[in-house]
């Protein structure tokens, strides 16, 4: 069941109208059974998957606060848990095709349980919220969730199950124990969501994507013009389709009563690369930023004295987070490094105080904007061709017609 | 497609994006409403509904 499907609708409005009118302190129960649901009918495999996520998260952060020995045992559980199931589901074949390569074995990923398996959609958003409630009560941040029903519907809230917004324990949770009342105008407010989110994907992203797909199916028969708008246009494809999904789950969610967090804030508005993933992905980045970065520059002395480091750690894994292949991993590194450039060289920190100060004219402006986007645009299409031959054919491509048209 | 129509879709989609980013973030208490706005409402229906016509395009985020 996709957002863009009827479907999908109906199975919203049925659950909204039985929040509304069952008794008050039902209202998890609902949301839970409907979260399954919504899963199980995307694959019944997954939604067993991620109730044994589930299950052992919250066992294992009650224990962490019963025991005054061994917290670190169960929190170690708890996190190798979830790391496992994603790297079972998620790496376990770009893995053995790394191993094959590096020490010359003949594993054969072709045949193997890793290529058969299928990966569950929205894993690695789910592991993620599994893992900060993990983190956050070994760090003693929160107390563990005593009502199990509460964390199964805090892991499964289905407008944010599939890709997110990310979202924390301390902020979802007390909202889900909230007693919902009818309203009209949250109603309203949602559907308003919904209705912006679909244009963004319907009409913008998916038209945009027809025009992406022709143009990298077939280099040869396309212009320097129309290859590099392709490049463009499919960092907005992906921009407005996420974005427009991060809509329509917030959207949903408001009609429950709940306020999800903000995923994107007009990123593609950008003057500089670091305010662009301040606003791209938001709660992912706040992920890394609170559970890698911080602890890498607070604990790692290597890292307090080279924070560039710390960055590149962090967009190394936010590239492989995107996708169990060495093209996400460049496509994270090289954003990493375009914001480590931004940060240490003194021309792009007297840029980054200009703007801060907002002292910058419009078509400055504008030709920032152009830089940040340019940046984020090549780099995403790493996202689209999965071959780096191909990908290497389509550059080729692009600078013989570039040097044609100078000569 | 032509290339001018994907160059006017980016250009509207960032303009709407802007227009729209306030409301992803007011908690719900504080948001005014202004129901007199039913007209764009209007056209982005109907805008979903003639496109819609297109196949079912899978979400990208969702091979993640």
């Amino acid at each position: 069941m996709s957002f863009i499907t009827i479907e999908y609708y109906i199975f919203l409005i049925f659950i909204v109208g039985a929040i509304y009118t069952i008794r008050k302190k039902y209202n998890w129960l609902v949301l839970t059974i409907a979260s399954y649901v919504f899963y199980a009918s995307i694959h019944l495999e997954y939604a067993i998957v991620m109730l044994a996520s589930t299950i052992v998260a919250y066992f294992t952060a009650i224990m962490m606060s019963k025991v005054k020995k061994g917290r670190v045992f169960f929190f170690l559980i708890g996190i190798l848990t979830d790391l496992s199931l994603l790297f079972f589901f998620k790496y376990l074949g770009f893995f053995l095709e790394n191993v094959n390569f590096l020490f010359g074995t003949e594993i054969d990923t072709g045949y193997s349980i890793a290529k058969n398996i299928i990966l569950p959609i929205g894993i690695s958003f789910y592991t993620f919220q599994s893992l900060s409630y993990t983190i956050d009560v070994y760090r003693k941040q929160r107390e563990p969730e005593k009502h199990f029903g509460y964390y199964a519907l805090y892991i499964s809230f289905f407008p944010q199950l599939v890709a997110g917004p990310i979202e924390r324990s301390q902020y979802l949770i007390p909202q889900l124990k909230k007693k919902v009342k009818p309203n009209l105008d949250r109603f309203i407010q949602g559907g308003k969501l919904i209705l912006w989110g679909l244009f963004k994907k319907i009409v913008i992203a998916d038209t945009i994507g027809t025009y992406v797909n022709h143009v990298f199916i077939s280099p040869d028969g396309h212009n320097s013009a129309e290859i590099t708008l392709a490049v463009y246009a499919f960092a907005f494809q992906v921009y407005f389709d996420f974005s427009g999904y991060s809509n329509i789950a917030i959207g949903s969610a408001k009609m429950f009563g709940i306020d999800l967090s903000m995923n994107f804030n007009s990123p593609l508005t950008s003057k500089t690369l670091s305010e662009l993933w301040k606003k791209w992905h938001i709660t992912l980045m706040g992920f890394f930023n609170t559970y890698i970065f911080h602890p890498l520059v607070k604990s790692q002395r290597i890292f307090h004295k080279w924070g560039a480091g710390a960055i590149l750690v962090v967009f190394f894994i936010s590239g492989l987070w995107h996708g169990a292949s060495w093209n996400f991993v460049i496509f994270g590194l090289v954003n990493g490094l375009a914001i480590v450039i931004e940060r240490r060289t003194k021309f792009a920190k007297k840029i980054q105080q200009r703007v801060k100060k907002k002292q910058l004219g419009l078509a400055f402006k504008l030709l920032l904007i152009f830089y940040s986007v340019s940046v984020l645009s090549f780099s995403s299409i790493w996202f689209k061709t999965k071959l780096l031959m191909k990908l290497l054919i389509l550059f080729q491509k692009l600078e013989l017609s570039i040097s044609k048209v100078h000569e | 497609m032509s290339f001018l129509y994907v160059v006017f879709l980016m250009g509207l989609g960032v303009i709407a994006d802007y227009y729209r980013k306030h409301y992803q973030s007011t908690p719900i208490e504080i948001v005014k409403y202004n129901y007199g706005r039913v007209t764009i409402y209007a056209v982005l229906l109907i805008l979903v509904f003639l496109y819609s016509n297109n196949n079912e395009v899978p979400f990208v985020y969702y091979q993640f």
